[in-house]
């Protein structure tokens, strides 16, 4: 079930007209109606993986208790590195064994042995990713004595499997979301109204942005070789805004969603791509993934507190295993290794937190200053992206490659009745107007509210991809 | 509560007010342009008399010249090859030629491996006649066999039609039509010439044909009832095995069949095996004026 899908639109109105005027006795009664509502939810995507997510939940729920409960080390321990096995050990097996499994067959072969790799054909779970490193957080936050183990079941079910998260993210934290459901939620209109603002919003960035560029996006790489430069450096742009819009889009629809049912979820993108510099970029895209490896990988290896060398390590080590995160391919490695090399002279400069205020922009040199800074930015980004899209590395390099010698510059037929310059176009409006409202959560309540909701709901209409149903690309991880 | 409901209200009213906004503007929009598709074309000829018209699939879209005819015989023409097209949608551009009052003095309707495809329909042909869906019982009744999954969706909830083939008849197909954006098929009375040469490789015909084919008996029913004078006729192909058996089992389904699958046996006529480039289209526009005496 898309958040762009008919069986979406059907399903939220019934489960929010049940929520606020049937279950909504106790949080209780409201609890155990958005878990219904969550594992229906889930099922829709595959029933069978149904069962995975509840033995996450109880594994999770069980192993934290345990943890609380026992005061020796040894014991502590045990059930800590019970739940961390087992829940990577899933995540591993689904997602990554293959790779391995390949990868190493690659090895033995290059070296003249000749292996004939056991691979095991199942189906990625959807979320996998999302609800493991949430449960994940959950453990490690009881097990350092952040927070208490919650001995609510239904309350700990809520948390891991609340549908709006629960396939694509925002990845919570127990601090801020086990609070929430912790009690009963009273309606908001603002915070409602706000919500649908913010749902509206996402969908524009999906089907009329996201889905637009996948469309160019997927003929540039697709057909690399026959592309010039400029369809070359359009498709990467394309890919860019095609991955923001998506998930973006994605996570605002999931925090408008959220807000309907009274609960405040993580902002997951707060406009990355007005960023003056990259280590900017990382404290603005998937907010939620980078605060977690921060906060459960980087400061655990020592964070900033050691030595030069040793947060060049940690920086390397926390952009490999973010890149690897996101699927088990060498692009996802490549990627990652290339956001930590823009990285590496912020860090040996000191200069990594020097943006760490809004932007303030006037028409100066300063201002000057930060539009190139911005768009520099944005440029290595967009490099870098070219090899998270790419199939594989080789293709990556073919398609760099390419860039710079097919030199020729002029505009290309891409297929499907749809050229460049248009949408083009339609990129460059909405950038402005992300920029003229970048510091609120979405940008249509306030000052000319029902124009803008109009001017949304037309761009949906007519300039929506509909033809081409297109998934949410983070789904996949 | 009571305030949330009435904004939801306020954008679903927002939402269908534009829905019925656009559709109404798509749609006359489509109706009232300059005709750029070749279904614009052929209701742009309401009420109007043509000598001849062209009925097929692409092989006679790209290969048969209206102006060559003119040029040489001083007769009007009209090519109304639609790619992709089956005898269904043959037999709904000669019903839609009566529809619209478009008189004619003789069809030439183009079969052959189309013969075979009785449940199919041309992809271009069906959007085309989209924002004419609600215009008259032929289009609708073609539009529910060719799509039902979508018929009472496209036909009912506004702009629906529009939205599911965006990248054909979406907004910048509509801003083409306002801007007046002339294609080849309006300019060349739908002829659209190919170019360049591709053939060669292997091809070659159907090893067998279909028992019947349901629209082709409409079709030669439907001219028989209103003395209509059809002629039908089997345009070339560049056959690599030089095994032209289909054409003649196809003979003996299709009365009086003209066959010209041989009339062109060289390479420089074609763009691939089964279209003719520009060279080729001019050569069998003139074959066709000599042998019909145009």
């Amino acid at each position: 079930m898309f958040f762009n899908s008919l069986h979406f639109a059907a399903f939220l109105p019934i489960v929010f007209i049940l929520y606020w005027f049937v279950f909504n006795k106790n949080k209780s009664w409201q609890n155990s109606l958005l878990i219904v509502a969550s594992y229906y939810f889930y099922a829709c995507w595959d029933w069978r993986f149904l069962f995975l997510l509840v033995f996450s939940t109880l594994l999770d729920y069980f192993t934290g208790i345990m943890i609380e409960k026992n005061e020796t080390i040894s014991k502590r321990r045990f059930w800590f590195w019970l739940s961390v096995i087992v829940n990577l050990g899933f995540l591993g097996v689904f997602k990554y064994y293959n790779f391995f499994v390949t990868s190493f067959s690659d090895l033995l072969t290059g070296f003249g042995f000749k292996v004939n790799p056991l691979l095991i054909e199942v189906v990625l779970p959807v979320g996998i990713s999302f609800y493991t490193f949430h449960g994940l957080s959950y453990v490690i936050d009881i097990y350092y004595k952040r927070i208490k183990a919650e001995y609510n079941f239904i309350d700990y079910s809520l948390f891991v499997s609340y549908f709006p998260l629960l396939v694509a993210g925002p990845i919570e934290r127990a601090t801020h979301l086990l609070p929430q459901v912790k009690v009963k939620r009273e309606f908001s209109f603002e915070k409602a109204k706000e919500g649908v603002h913010q749902i509206i919003w996402g969908l524009v960035k999906k089907v009329v942005i996201a889905d637009s560029c996948a469309m160019y996006a997927n003929e540039v790489f697709n057909h690399q070789e026959s592309m010039n430069t400029l369809s070359l450096i359009l498709g990467a742009v394309y890919f860019a805004f095609q991955i923001y819009g998506d998930f973006s889009g994605y996570s605002d629809i999931a925090l408008g969603t959220s807000k309907l049912f009274g609960i405040d979820l993580l902002k997951n993108f707060n406009f990355p791509y007005f960023s003056r510099d990259i280590a900017e970029f990382w404290r603005r895209w998937h907010i939620s993934l980078s605060s977690w490896f921060r906060d459960y990988l980087y400061i655990p290896l020592g964070g900033s507190k050691g030595g030069k060398w040793m947060q060049v390590r940690n920086t390397f080590i926390i952009f490999l295993v973010s890149g690897f995160w996101h699927g088990a391919n060498w692009t996802f490695i490549a990627w990652g290794l290339i956001n930590a090399i823009y990285f590496l002279p912020l860090l040996l400069l000191n200069k990594n937190r020097n943006n760490l205020e809004d932007i303030d922009f006037k028409w100066n040199g300063e201002g000057l200053r930060t539009i190139i800074n911005i768009f520099l930015t944005f440029t290595i980004t967009t490099f870098a992206w070219i090899f998270f899209r790419a199939k594989s590395i080789s293709d990556a390099f073919a398609y760099i490659k390419n860039m710079f010698t097919n030199l020729k510059f002029d505009i290309q037929y891409l297929g499907n009745e749809r050229y460049a310059p248009e949408l083009l176009a339609l990129v460059g409006v909405f950038v402005i107007f992300e920029w003229f409202h970048k510091y609120k959560n979405e940008p249509i309540s306030g000052k000319y509210e029902n124009i803008k909701l109009l001017f949304c709901i037309m761009a949906i209409l007519a300039l929506g991809v509909f033809s081409d149903y297109k998934e949410f690309i983070y789904f996949q991880f | 509560m009571k305030n949330l409901v009435k904004h939801i209200l306020k954008i679903a009213v927002m939402l269908i007010v534009s829905a019925y906004a656009l559709d109404m503007f798509y749609t006359n929009v489509f109706k009232e342009a300059t005709p750029r598709t070749k279904f614009q074309n052929l209701r742009a000829l309401k009420n109007q008399t043509v000598d001849y018209v062209f009925l097929g699939s692409s092989r006679v879209e790209n290969g048969i010249s209206p102006e060559i005819i003119k040029s040489r015989t001083g007769k009007v023409a009209i090519n109304l090859g639609f790619q992709a097209s089956k005898m269904s949608d043959i037999y709904l551009i000669l019903q839609l030629l009566d529809e619209y009052k478009i008189s004619y003095k003789k069809a030439f309707i183009q079969v052959d491996y189309i013969y075979n495809f009785e449940n199919g329909f041309s992809n271009v042909l069906s959007y085309e006649v989209l924002p004419f869906l609600n215009e008259n019982e032929l289009i609708s009744n073609h539009s529910l066999l060719n799509d039902p999954a979508n018929f009472w969706r496209n036909k009912h909830i506004p702009f629906y039609r529009y939205s599911i083939t965006s990248q054909k008849i979406g907004i910048r197909e509509v801003v083409m039509n306002v801007l007046r954006k002339q294609t080849t098929i309006s300019k060349n009375k739908g002829f659209d010439p190919l170019f360049g040469n591709y053939s060669g490789g292997k091809y070659s015909l159907p090893d067998t044909i279909a028992k019947k084919n349901k629209y082709y008996d409409l079709i030669a029913d439907y001219s028989l009832k209103n003395k209509k004078d059809v002629t039908f006729f089997i345009a070339p192909f560049l056959i690599s095995d030089n095994d032209f058996s289909f054409v003649r089992k196809l003979e003996k389904k299709v009365i009086g069949l003209k066959d010209f699958s041989n009339a062109l046996p060289n390479n420089k006529y074609f763009q691939n095996n089964s279209h003719l480039n520009n060279v080729g289209a001019e050569a069998f526009t003139n074959i066709l004026i000599d042998i019909f005496k145009l």
